[in-house]
């Protein structure tokens, strides 16, 4: 494994280029062409598909949680979050308050 | 929100973005930062690090994926291969957000620095601030504003995230890592295309999938994966329609 140091130089410079290509070729491409719908549908998958590997399989101090505190989490947070008319901060406050309190109230009932 | 100013200058517009971006996109981006922050410091990389990757990426899902593979010691080139697909959205962003700025069309120096600075959160807020404005160096400068705001934000969020996950209780701890995988999950839900939601529900199934089968490329393939079908199932339903 090389050095953090370097491998964030590296990481910056080629998340600087996908910024770099889009000035350069900004105005002379349509951005509703196919291949933006695309690039767009893969980057939110695999954004969106990290974020649930984190809930589902998380690595270091989140493991310490049990897996039915985080989906209670997820399953308030969505739910607060569509019920609220897609409130973004309503939602991620439900779903944090639910995550911490859920761990209390299962104790309570089982 | 407010978006005129009677005063039409530089500096009061550049004092109108940042002053937005203290409300509600300020503090969900400090919110996910500090998850960052606390998700950084749990995979063992030095604070320093942590605010290069906010300040150097400014870009939050190749940010979790280097500090998720860099704790589970993965290849460097699977690594960088994953943060640079993981962020290949600020491809399109930049294209789309460009010509809402520039005042004429044609690269000027200082769009290299725009495209930098520039975010999801804020080109949600130029287009709607666009609606309002007109002159283009005022556009400018309410994107400076709310851009540098941004970035401040951004980078309290992951030093307080980074330093208080080590000075509080676990639970408290663990609760600011869930923050930023919430976040990033709702930020997309937000999405009125139909195709981007596919993306979402078959990225949240192939990507953990993939990523039980290979802990260097399962994120990479994956997320391609998830994604290219999703591409897939809207163009088979436009050809229908």
């Amino acid at each position: 494994m090389p050095d953090a140091a370097i491998l964030l130089g590296i990481a910056i410079v080629c998340t600087y280029s996908w910024r770099w290509m889009g000035v350069l070729i900004a105005g002379r491409i349509e951005d509703d062409s196919p291949i933006f719908e695309w690039v767009t549908c893969v980057a939110y998958a695999i954004a969106t598909g990290l974020m649930m590997k984190i809930i589902l399989l998380p690595g270091g101090a989140l493991a310490e949680s049990h897996l039915i505190d985080r989906l209670a989490g997820l399953a308030v947070c969505v739910g607060v979050f569509y019920a609220a008319g897609k409130n973004l901060l309503a939602g991620l406050g439900a779903g944090v308050c639910a995550f911490m309190l859920f761990p209390g109230l299962r104790s309570l009932l089982f | 929100m407010d978006f005129r100013r009677t005063e039409k200058t530089w500096g009061a517009y550049f004092r109108q973005g940042a002053k937005h971006c203290t409300q509600a996109p300020g503090i969900g981006l400090f919110a996910a930062m500090s998850g960052f922050g606390a998700l950084a410091r749990d995979s063992g990389v030095s604070l320093l690090i942590a605010l290069g990757m906010t300040g150097g990426m400014w870009s939050t899902p190749g940010q979790v994926a280097f500090v998720e593979l860099f704790a589970t010691g993965v290849g460097g080139v699977a690594l960088i291969a994953s943060v640079t697909i993981a962020n290949v959205r600020m491809f399109p962003l930049t294209i789309a957000t460009m010509p809402l700025l520039r005042k004429r069309p044609g690269v000027e120096n200082v769009h290299f620095w725009m495209a930098h600075v520039n975010s999801v959160t804020s080109f949600v807020q130029v287009v709607e601030m666009c609606r309002h404005v007109q002159e283009k160096h005022l556009r400018t400068a309410y994107f400076f504003g709310f851009t540098t705001a941004c970035m401040s934000m951004g980078l309290l969020g992951t030093a307080f995230g980074y330093t208080m996950a080590s000075r509080m209780p676990g639970l408290i701890a663990r609760t600011l890592m869930l923050i930023t995988p919430l976040f990033m999950l709702l930020l997309a839900a937000r999405s009125s295309q139909r195709s981007v939601l596919t993306s979402v529900v078959l990225g949240c199934v192939l990507v953990p999938l993939g990523y039980t089968v290979s802990t260097d490329w399962g994120l990479l393939t994956g997320g391609v994966l998830a994604g290219t079908l999703a591409f897939g199932f809207g163009r088979m339903r436009k050809k229908d329609a």
